[in-house]
């Protein structure tokens, strides 16, 4: 069951992630991108990855995913606006280049990867529980920092945002 | 069993579902083209316009306002799983955490970003 699940959920999200950025509506790639994010989930699921999977939906999937149909609810761009997708020749020679790098990048780390056994991970290990366990410990600090953060991150928006012009 | 397994089901029952529905109505519905059938309507009243207007930026805010408070709700949840391992030591630290957000929420409200108007 679980090498065919890799597999299923891997062929969604790569065929997704094509169509995304083969897709000329901004909606169409929005929509086709959140069914790459949930494929994504689960394959962290199967890697039994439970926090993840649960972040992965909750946070990408469900609010980045809300932030970026507004942005392009808010620009709203007509047909005028959306220019057909070509790929010119410079721009086909740097995205083949850098796929290429890319590849080969992966395959060397697969080569390096090949011989190291992964060990036994501990019961539980990426559940919730665990993560939440040395999150509220031993990551304190940077735990409370991350309320900081997102403080900055509204006082920066509302200034933003309600700037009178 | 594997815990993700009625996850699964669920999947594929949504999956199927409307395609079914969809398959079953495009196959038994009836098909007549009518191009007025196509054309975006307000209570029955023809477009005036185009509807591509530009939107309020004010969209923008309640959907960043969201995503940042969704965040802070994720923290919540790992927190709540160990509660009761962390005692008042883990009251204590979601305190400030939710303090410090407070301070946030306070901040937008007196500046009338919770406003429409």
């Amino acid at each position: 069951m679980g090498p065919l699940l890799f597999w299923i959920l891997s062929a969604v999200a790569v065929g997704s992630a094509l169509a995304t950025i083969v897709q000329r509506s901004p909606l169409s790639s929005a929509l086709t991108l959140t069914l790459c994010l949930v494929a994504v989930a689960g394959l962290f699921a199967t890697l039994s990855a439970d926090f993840l999977f649960v972040i992965q939906l909750l946070v990408y999937a469900g609010a980045v995913m809300v932030l970026v149909i507004y942005v392009i609810m808010l620009l709203n761009l007509g047909d005028r606006e959306l220019k057909p997708l070509g790929l010119s020749r410079p721009r086909t020679f740097v995205s083949g280049l850098v796929g290429i790098l890319l590849l080969a990048l992966l395959a060397r780390a697969q080569a390096g990867a090949a011989g190291i056994s992964m060990g036994d991970v501990p019961d539980g290990f990426g559940g919730v529980r665990s993560i939440a366990g040395t999150l509220f410990t031993s990551y304190l600090y940077p735990f409370e920092i991350v309320s900081v953060l997102l403080m900055a991150a509204l006082v920066g928006v509302v200034v933003l945002a309600m700037k009178r012009f | 069993m594997n815990p993700y397994v009625p996850l699964l089901a669920v999947l594929v029952v949504a999956f199927l579902l409307p395609v079914l529905l969809l398959a079953i109505s495009s196959v038994a519905g009836p098909k007549r083209d009518e191009r007025e059938k196509g054309d975006p309507y307000e209570c029955g009243v023809p477009q005036p316009d185009n509807p591509h207007h530009r939107f309020p930026i004010k969209y923008y805010l309640v959907a960043v306002l969201f995503l940042l408070f969704d965040v802070e709700a994720v923290f919540l949840y790992p927190w709540a799983v160990v509660y009761r391992d962390l005692g008042v030591f883990g009251l204590i630290e979601m305190s400030i955490f939710l303090g410090m957000l407070l301070i946030g929420l306070i901040y937008i409200w007196k500046r009338g970003a919770l406003e429409w108007d």
